[in-house]
């Protein structure tokens, strides 16, 4: 199974411009991290799930999803036990839910506790339906008309596009020296950690011999012969795709004016 | 002796069958090739034999060991698993390092590991300095390299995935003369190759696999004269073989040395 990467489509979600996208996503994250409120963060949530099954997938987000089970579990955990001795207690006495001899719930640890692991979901989420549905290419040519010099959109790209050969290449690695009674799981933390360097050191230099073949293959191909690039595919925006721009945009910048309003 | 006992393995990553009810036996002294076409599930296969893969259904047992009761660094006492790629195996400053590190997992006392080392040296034909950065070597020597730290471990089950792939001639031959040597000693070699040339010249039995299957198991004139069922599954026969029915030439040769024999005793007849 790869981890992250493009899924075929032709949905709704597939078809919108990666700029307006970006835009959603963006606003879906920023809005997520300054309120905590759960009704809100849950709402945020919904969305995002369905945007998903607009996309047509949902199965492939929440597989993705269910790798961050404990860390959701952990921080619902000891935010709702811990809150009391976090930087964001303040001491109300009515605030006190449930009390058992040391266990101590607050009504905002509690909402912490719920609302964290909420925006951890959101946070991971919500960038993996852009990926999911945006081929790499689309991307770039996206980020060259926000302006990114090609260069780096190009890299940014490919970035992307190696994440499976190297997971690839390092469970190859990781067999091979298995099979010469190699012991990942042995010994205390340093120790863990040295058992490593026989998978690491042949993955950087696979990683150098990637990148060196690559930029030989570019070159025979005259990448960068040009200043300027054109596009066979032109992006443009749809009426649908300023639409999007535009809400998510007014609802970020809205969002932030009443947080401020509301903090002061 | 049984190396490798087999029985009805089946094995799936996803939904899809990779390994259909596979049975397999492979004992002291063998050298076995296992052929077919890419994705038809012969490195799935080999990779049960050191416990890289358990089986989903089905046993393996090595030397009456069963793998799905072992981690892969215990078989690896038994099975050496030689990767077809062998700068996926190089990380040593030195070839002593890099020979010596399977050894040394394996907790053999540093005496004992240098006489290993050496040993193993010799017998693929790696004659530099112990102290000589493995990166700097070419590539037949950095095969022969990932080859002897194998060999180092002294396990009864040497497995070859696709040895000579990108390396000339002369260490094709230098790799399939140490795998010969390796069974001749008693151990088995299980190898797998595109090579059918080879494979006819160096293989004491011949596997065929089959989407999942082994679809021939036998000597590999036997396997190799069945022209029939190598072509329909994609597989082309030694072309010496080929050239034998053409001319219609009896006694079934599959390397230029049988055919040679045949063609000599047919002329002073």
């Amino acid at each position: 199974m790869r981890l992250v990467g493009y899924v075929p489509g032709e949905s709704p979600i597939h078809r919108m411009d990666p700029r307006a996208k970006i835009t959603l996503c963006a606003a879906i994250i920023v809005i997520s991290f300054i309120y905590v409120h759960p009704y809100l963060l849950a709402g945020l949530l919904a969305l995002m799930v369905i945007l998903s099954l607009i996309g047509g997938i949902g199965r492939e987000l929440l597989s993705r999803l269910r790798i961050l089970g404990s860390v959701v579990a952990m921080s619902f955990i000891l935010w709702t036990l811990f809150y009391r001795w976090s930087l964001f207690y303040t001491p109300r006495e009515a605030e006190i839910l449930y009390r058992l001899g040391p266990i101590v719930i607050d009504r905002l640890g509690l909402i912490y506790g719920v609302s964290m692991p909420l925006r951890v979901l959101i946070m991971i989420g919500t960038p993996l339906i852009f990926i999911f549905t945006t081929p790499v290419s689309d991307f770039i040519r996206a980020m060259t008309k926000l302006k990114v010099p090609y260069n780096i959109a190009f890299g940014i790209g490919l970035a992307f596009r190696l994440i499976p050969s190297l997971s690839n290449e390092w469970r190859n690695i990781k067999e091979a020296q298995l099979s010469r009674g190699l012991e990942l799981e042995r010994g205390w933390l340093i120790k863990r950690i040295r058992n490593h360097i026989p998978i690491i050191i042949p993955l950087t230099v696979k990683a150098l011999e990637i990148a060196d073949q690559l930029a030989i293959a570019m070159e025979t191909r005259a990448f960068g012969a040009y200043k300027r690039r054109t596009y066979y595919k032109e992006p443009t925006l749809k009426g649908s795709d300023v639409l999007v721009i535009a809400a998510s945009t007014i609802a970020l910048i809205g969002s932030i004016i009443l947080r401020m309003i509301m903090a002061g | 002796m049984k190396v490798v006992e087999v029985k009805g393995l089946w094995f799936r990553y996803d939904e899809r069958w990779i390994l259909r009810g596979v049975d397999l036996e492979v004992s002291e002294g063998e050298l076995l090739a296992i052929v077919g076409q890419n994705g038809c599930g012969k490195t799935t296969l080999v990779k049960h034999f050191n416990g890289l893969l358990k089986p989903v259904r089905g046993t393996v047992l090595i030397d009456g060991l069963d793998t799905r009761e072992a981690t892969t660094a215990q078989l690896a006492r038994r099975v050496g698993y030689v990767f077809q790629d062998p700068s996926s195996q190089i990380f040593s400053n030195t070839i002593f390092e890099e020979v010596s590190f399977g050894p040394r997992n394996l907790g053999i006392p540093s005496m004992e590991v240098e006489a290993r080392v050496k040993e193993a040296l010799e017998k693929v034909d790696l004659r530099k300095p112990l102290e000589v950065q493995p990166y700097s070597l070419s590539m037949g020597e950095k095969e022969r390299l990932a080859i002897a730290s194998i060999l180092s471990m002294k396990p009864r089950l040497l497995i070859l995935d696709e040895p000579t792939t990108g390396q000339d001639y002369r260490t094709c031959r230098a790799i399939m003369r140490i795998a010969r040597e390796y069974a001749e000693g008693g151990g088995a070699v299980v190898m797998i190759s595109h090579d059918m040339d080879l494979v006819c010249e160096w293989a004491s039995r011949v596997v065929v696999m089959h989407k999942g299957e082994v679809v021939e198991d036998g000597d590999p004139h036997e396997v190799y004269n069945n022209h029939e069922l190598l072509q329909s599954i994609g597989l082309s026969p030694p072309q010496v073989s080929i050239l034998a029915r053409y001319l219609n030439i009896a006694g079934n040769p599959i390397t230029i040395d049988e055919m040679a024999q045949i063609l000599a005793r047919e002329a002073s007849s």
